[in-house]
């Protein structure tokens, strides 16, 4: 990874933390970025085990998980840390899904002494049965919403019917925590992949993983793993976290991507010169350069929010503005990274390209930065 | 004015320094005009200059011993913000804004004694003298010139973009006293009377239909000896200096945030299905606002904690002076066959008057080093790509 030689252009920690926060975050940075500088190239692989459970291995999976569960209980800004070191590296493993919600679940479901919990608490901590939360009922949906799916009883006991959207990296998952209605109410069941009835269409994405639409054809479940309104806001919860995430990985896909393209530029020579002493690329560069400016500054507003208070629509508003323009960011100097690298930058193998496979989908990935800005203003009008 | 004449606030809590700050400009803040892009100019100007003066609510940002509040930055960020909140109109004050960092560090003790007190006072308002028709963002090939003349200086040349000088008592000014080596070495900063004979002034009528904004002639124009501020020939590193809360200013949104108002408004006149075919680009710029905020709050945080922020001002003046066009463009474009109309017909619905906001934020790019100079000095600085 190419620092940049004149300001530390990281999301966080922030030379502000530095005063601020006690010296875990300054460690948690180090370790992270030594952990990916000892790692091989992630550019075009899928998600796999393996790389999962190094993530395990390193407790980063974990970290928001609380003490009682084995878990490390640290503030989102850390989590953050390995989010946007995760995207500098472009490791396409789904953190958000995967391990962000997932902590959130069991931080604001889980019941002492639950085993159920208790197994979901322990895959996080070593990678070794990977669960997946999918509570999408609809293609594009944002927000939370009560479940389309629906749990009934049936045969010798409960049978889940419905369809999911948006599972990412389907290959690496053992079993879902689905939303589905049951009773009435808002409940969380918890569905191997395998199980009969469990029909899933995968689709692969540009960043090297896929993308599932699952059906469920009266499964068998068993008794929900919380029910109840506290289900519904521990997912809205959850997803703003996982959203949160994603923007801050979005930065750091996005910063990486410039810095490389500024190395290329200083050491390329055309006409006998460095290309980038030419003035039209020089601007086109500072126009990137401003839009990820804004989206570090939109990206820690978001951290601070949320470290006040997490589920304030406040909070909500500029996690949306952080991902909208996160998005932008990273695509808009990905896109300019592949153009100033020219034709190497349309390689495959490209460090490059491998960043706009990595942003496109990311960025598309729980909504459009459109769809993130309507949130916006909507959530912004509910709190003035 | 000596150092205890000045009320000591910076050892206020930031709460009180705020609500003492807010209640004296509610107070003593007179003039019907409003809003960043307003300009506070004349009589009103140096009444409300001179009130926070007597007051001692003068020069947030110059020391105590100089007869400024001496505040840190932190609080000279709060003192902006509730200058921003209330929308005052701002005067240009040059004097203190730009010349009063200079005499600090290169005038002399003389300089320093005789015109500090009367920038503060408002008794003298300062214009600037840089730009020239030949010399715009290449300013260091200026060519007003100034030869040694009995105990003093003739000036001779042309200096334009010299905004308020009809409404100015002196002006600084570089001009060239010397030839040869690099054009920026023969440059020197200078004082000139604008009553002194040989200076004539033209208004020139900008497209907002501003008329502050003058030529400004010098035929052998005398200046005396004192008149020199630090060594002749180092005017171009003279000339650059900005201090304090000054240089963070630049990076605020209050522009952005009232066009975006004036945006709000606009879409709120139109109707219902016009309203909705706007949201998308509505969403856009409360977004482009939003993170404006975020990235200006962030750098002055880092500021008044000692870190280096002089990119992020750079880019925060390009972003902000670039969006609040598109803004009033955006406005423009929704208001249809009133688009282009000057003032606010009544039939119109309107709240404000486009046609201005459109013309008045057209120089945001240009003042202050354009847009173009400033992705120049940003690339070749905060993003180290090598110099042509």
């Amino acid at each position: 990874m190419s620092a940049s030689p004149r300001m530390d252009s990281r999301c966080v920690p922030t030379a502000l933390d530095m005063e601020t926060d006690d010296e875990s975050c300054r460690m948690l940075l180090d370790s992270a970025e030594d952990f990916f500088r000892r790692q091989p190239p992630a550019a075009g692989r899928a998600p796999s085990g393996a790389a999962w459970r190094a993530l395990a291995d390193q407790g980063w999976l974990a970290l928001r998980l609380p003490e009682a569960y084995g878990g490390s209980a640290l503030p989102a800004r850390h989590g953050a840390i390995v989010a946007e070191a995760l995207g500098r590296a472009l490791w396409p493993e789904p953190v958000g899904s995967h391990a962000v919600m997932m902590a959130t679940l069991v931080r604001l479901l889980a019941k002492p002494g639950s085993e159920v919990w208790a197994g979901v608490a322990q895959s996080l901590l070593d990678g070794r049965h990977v669960l997946a939360c999918t509570w999408q009922d609809q293609a594009q949906q944002t927000d939370f919403a009560a479940p389309a799916c629906l749990v009934e009883p049936g045969g010798a006991g409960l049978r889940l019917r419905g369809r999911k959207f948006g599972l990412a990296a389907a290959g690496l998952t053992d079993a879902l925590l689905v939303t589905a209605t049951y009773d009435g109410q808002t409940a969380l069941f918890e569905v191997p992949l395998g199980s009969p009835g469990v029909v899933r269409r995968d689709s692969a994405t540009s960043d090297g993983g896929s993308v599932s639409v699952i059906d469920f054809h009266n499964v068998a479940v068993a008794s929900p793993l919380a029910c109840g309104p506290a289900v519904g806001l521990a997912l809205q919860s959850a997803l703003d976290e996982a959203l949160l995430m994603a923007s801050v990985q979005l930065y750091g896909v996005g910063d990486s991507a410039l810095q490389t393209t500024l190395a290329y530029l200083r050491t390329r020579e055309q006409f006998g010169q460095p290309i980038g002493t030419f003035q039209a690329l020089q601007h086109a560069c500072v126009d990137a350069a401003v839009q990820l400016m804004l989206a570090r500054a939109a990206c820690r507003r978001a951290l601070d929010a949320h470290a006040q208070n997490a589920d304030a629509p406040a909070t909500r508003a500029a996690i949306a503005a952080a991902k909208a323009r996160a998005s932008d960011a990273a695509l808009v100097t990905c896109r300019l990274g592949v153009q100033l690298h020219g034709a190497m930058g349309y390689t495959a193998q490209s460090y490059i390209g491998q960043c706009l496979k990595i942003a496109l989908r990311l960025s598309a990935m729980l909504g459009s930065s459109a769809s993130h800005r309507r949130r916006f203003m909507a959530l912004e009008e509910a709190h003035d | 004015m000596t150092e205890t004449a000045v009320p000591h606030r910076d050892a206020l809590p930031d709460a009180v320094f705020r609500q003492q700050w807010r209640d004296w400009i509610a107070v003593h803040y007179v003039s019907a005009l409003r809003g960043p892009l307003q300009r506070l100019v004349g009589v009103e100007a140096r009444a409300w200059l001179a009130a926070q003066h007597r007051d001692g609510w003068r020069a947030p940002g110059l020391a105590r011993a100089h007869g400024g509040m001496g505040l840190s930055l932190r609080k000279q960020w709060i003192y902006q913000q509730e200058l921003e909140r209330f929308a005052a109109a701002r005067p240009m004050d040059m004097g203190l804004r730009l010349l009063a960092p200079v005499l600090l560090r290169y005038g002399s003790v003389e300089q320093q004694a005789q015109l500090l007190p009367r920038i503060l006072s408002a008794e003298d308002t300062w214009c600037q003298g840089y730009s020239e028709p030949g010399a715009g963002s290449d300013l260091a090939s200026l060519r007003t010139a100034a030869v040694a003349h009995g105990d003093g200086f003739l000036v001779n040349g042309q200096k334009t973009w010299t905004t308020m000088a009809d409404d100015s008592d002196w002006i600084f000014l570089l001009v060239r006293t010397g030839t040869g080596g690099r054009k920026q070495d023969g440059l020197s900063f200078m004082l000139a009377d604008m009553r002194s004979p040989g200076i004539t002034v033209r208004p020139i009528r900008t497209l907002a239909g501003n008329t502050h904004f003058c030529e400004v002639f010098f035929d052998d124009v005398f200046v005396p000896r004192t008149g020199l501020v630090g060594e002749p020939g180092a005017g171009w590193s003279i000339g650059r200096t900005l201090l304090g809360f000054e240089r963070l200013s630049h990076g605020s949104p209050e522009v952005l945030r009232y066009a975006f108002d004036v945006l709000q408004r606009t879409c709120a006149s139109l109707p219902p299905e016009e309203a909705m075919r706007a949201m998308p680009t509505m969403e856009r710029h409360a977004c482009d606002m939003a993170d404006a905020t975020a990235l200006y709050d962030d750098v002055c945080a880092t500021a008044a904690a000692g870190g280096d922020t002089a990119a992020a001002f750079s880019v925060l003046k390009l972003f902000n002076a670039e969006t609040s066009q598109r803004i009033a463009e955006t406005a423009h474009e929704l208001v249809g066959q009133w688009g282009g109309v000057q003032g606010i017909p009544v039939e119109s619905g309107l709240g404000d008057d486009l046609e201005w906001l459109y013309m008045v934020t057209r120089p945001l790019t240009i003042f202050g080093g354009t847009s173009q100079i400033q992705r120049n000095l940003i690339a070749t600085g905060a993003l180290g790509l090598p110099r042509a």
